[in-house]
């Protein structure tokens, strides 16, 4: 942080000294060209708040540049709305772009956040999944019913509902916060935001194989069940490898991937065992 | 009445900056308020400097809607308490009238004038309707589920859209969503007699998507291009979620 102060900066307009110019009315107002090369000052990256490496913890306050200045402070603090909104600038493509690349491999999936990591996709991601959840488990159970000689119609347990919404909000909140505080103990580079994208991005897969383990054939619910787990897993793991190898600990490497494994594999359990008995 | 007198020798008048003239402290004891001004003491070489006080003195209004105009010259306390309350139920018939049948003219007119009675009553009727024909035990569960559901989706959607950049407030959206409940509310009510499922699948589809059209009608000038998808989603889903449940709640007959 010191070498930014090393340079003397003049933030002073550029004055015309010549006798003629003292006599004539100068302007003193800058340009806009002149507003900008002060902002960029000595080091170019002064103004630009980093998010992809490097462990803030989301909230970042970004080192102000004079133009930078203007949208910390229009922001307000972070119990305001109006700080919030910083993290749903998103576009309907971006959403779309964002949950194709947990499934089909290609681009890191931090690359495809850019410096923009969003709250708008893990946040309705999951609550359509737990509502798809919740659907397809009620229409499992009456179709079950239906073929069934035996039993009489079939009434949906609303504990269903509530069961969803603790598992699914808890995924994707209380685990990236566990990860974050493990990769910050063995002082890896780790940014909350990413983590919590990665895990709600990642739970799009659910929503079409709920809406599949309808059908009441129990080898298509494991097979489904399968390729969501697997897709996920492997996302989740060459998303987050890189992250964690930078803190050189096979321990922490080893912890961190495992714990991704073993969640995941509980979440599968779960929708196949409790929501499709 | 002055202020500033010497207790102690209430008739000097040595340092009496204010004086309040009587009528001010008369005005309380009439029932029912009524614009009072205090005669102006016009004599510039007196000590005392009248202060000569304006408006409707007299208690709030007591329309029990809560509508966000003030009428300052309608006197509420002196009429029927049915009065007042058929006056608001009017308001609130309006406005389900609006979302029963959107129009493109004055769309924007008349739930500008917010309240949150009409969403309220229309969620105690779903979640009563809904709780009635839970399974045993289950009663209270619906009910707090479906109350939950209705509020904190609705403030979650607004949320959304304000986040998104939207511009319209939060309690006017939380109305206008509260309102397009309406045609669900019926659905609920007509699939209560219905016991085949084909036909509640047909009930419960035709008043989601009246309820979402109504909705998006009211909130689509938010201004977001771009983000259209992303802010009438959730919307979409909030309305989805509630058809599901009045899909599927059992009917009073089997």
């Amino acid at each position: 942080m010191s070498s930014n102060y090393d340079v003397l900066t003049d933030l002073d307009p550029p004055v015309d000294n010549s006798p003629e110019a003292q006599l004539e009315f100068q302007n003193f107002v800058l340009s806009d060209e002149q507003k900008s090369s002060y902002g960029k000052g000595p080091t170019p990256n002064r103004g630009v708040p980093s998010t992809g490496s490097g462990a803030n913890f989301g909230f970042s306050t970004p080192a102000p540049g004079p133009q930078m200045q203007q949208t910390a402070q229009a922001r307000g603090g972070f119990w305001t709305v109006e700080y919030y909104s910083q993290y749903f600038n998103v576009d309907t493509a971006d959403v779309i772009q964002r949950m194709l690349a947990t499934v089909i491999p290609g681009r890191q999936f931090s690359e495809v956040l850019g410096s923009n990591p969003d709250l708008y996709g893990p946040f309705w991601i999951a609550t359509t999944v737990i509502f798809s959840f919740f659907v397809a488990s009620s229409v499992a159970g009456s179709i079950a019913a239906l073929l069934d000689p035996s039993s009489t119609s079939y009434v949906y347990d609303m504990a269903t509902l509530s069961v969803a919404v603790t598992v699914i909000y808890t995924f994707v909140t209380v685990i990236p916060l566990i990860l974050w505080a493990v990769l910050k103990y063995f002082k890896g580079p780790a940014n909350l935001l990413e983590l919590i994208d990665a895990y709600g991005y990642a739970l799009a897969i659910w929503i079409p194989v709920s809406l599949l383990c309808i059908i009441p054939l129990s080898i298509v619910t494991w097979v489904l069940v399968m390729v969501a787990f697997a897709s996920t897993v492997l996302f989740k793991v060459r998303t987050i490898r890189p992250i964690v190898s930078q803190t050189n600990d096979k321990f922490a490497s080893t912890l961190v991937l495992s714990a991704i494994v073993i969640t995941d594999g509980a979440l599968a359990l779960l929708f196949r065992f409790y929501f499709f008995p | 009445m002055s202020y500033g007198t010497n207790p102690n020798n209430p008739s000097s008048s040595n340092f009496e900056p204010y004086s309040f003239n009587d009528d001010f402290a008369g005005s309380f004891d009439d029932e029912g308020a009524s614009l009072r001004q205090p005669p102006v003491q016009g004599d510039l070489a007196s000590v005392t400097i009248p202060v000569t006080v304006s408006g409707n003195m007299g208690p709030a209004n007591l329309s029990g809607g809560g509508a966000g105009t003030l009428k300052p010259a309608l006197d509420t306390l002196d009429e029927p308490v049915w009065d007042t309350v058929r006056r608001d139920l009017l308001s609130i018939w309006a406005k389900l009238r609006q979302v029963l049948l959107p129009r493109k003219d004055n769309t924007a007119n008349i739930l500008k004038d917010w309240d949150l009675w009409g969403p309220l009553l229309l969620c105690l009727a779903l979640s009563l309707r809904l709780s009635i024909t839970a399974a045993d035990g289950q009663a209270p569960a619906v009910f707090t589920a479906i109350f939950v559901i209705v509020w904190c989706g609705a403030a979650a959607v607004t949320l959304n859209s304000k986040l998104l950049g939207g511009k319209m407030s939060f309690f006017q959206s939380v109305c206008v969503l509260g309102y397009c409940l309406f045609p669900l509310v019926l659905g609920a009510v007509v699939c209560a007699f219905i016991p085949l499922i084909f036909v509640r699948i047909i009930v419960v589809g035709v008043t989601f998507a009246w309820a979402v059209y109504a909705s998006i009608g009211f909130l689509s000038d938010l201004g977001l291009e771009k983000r259209r998808a992303l802010a009438v989603y959730p919307m979409v889903l909030f309305y989805f979620v509630i058809a599901w449940m009045v899909l599927i709640s059992k009917s009073l007959f089997n």
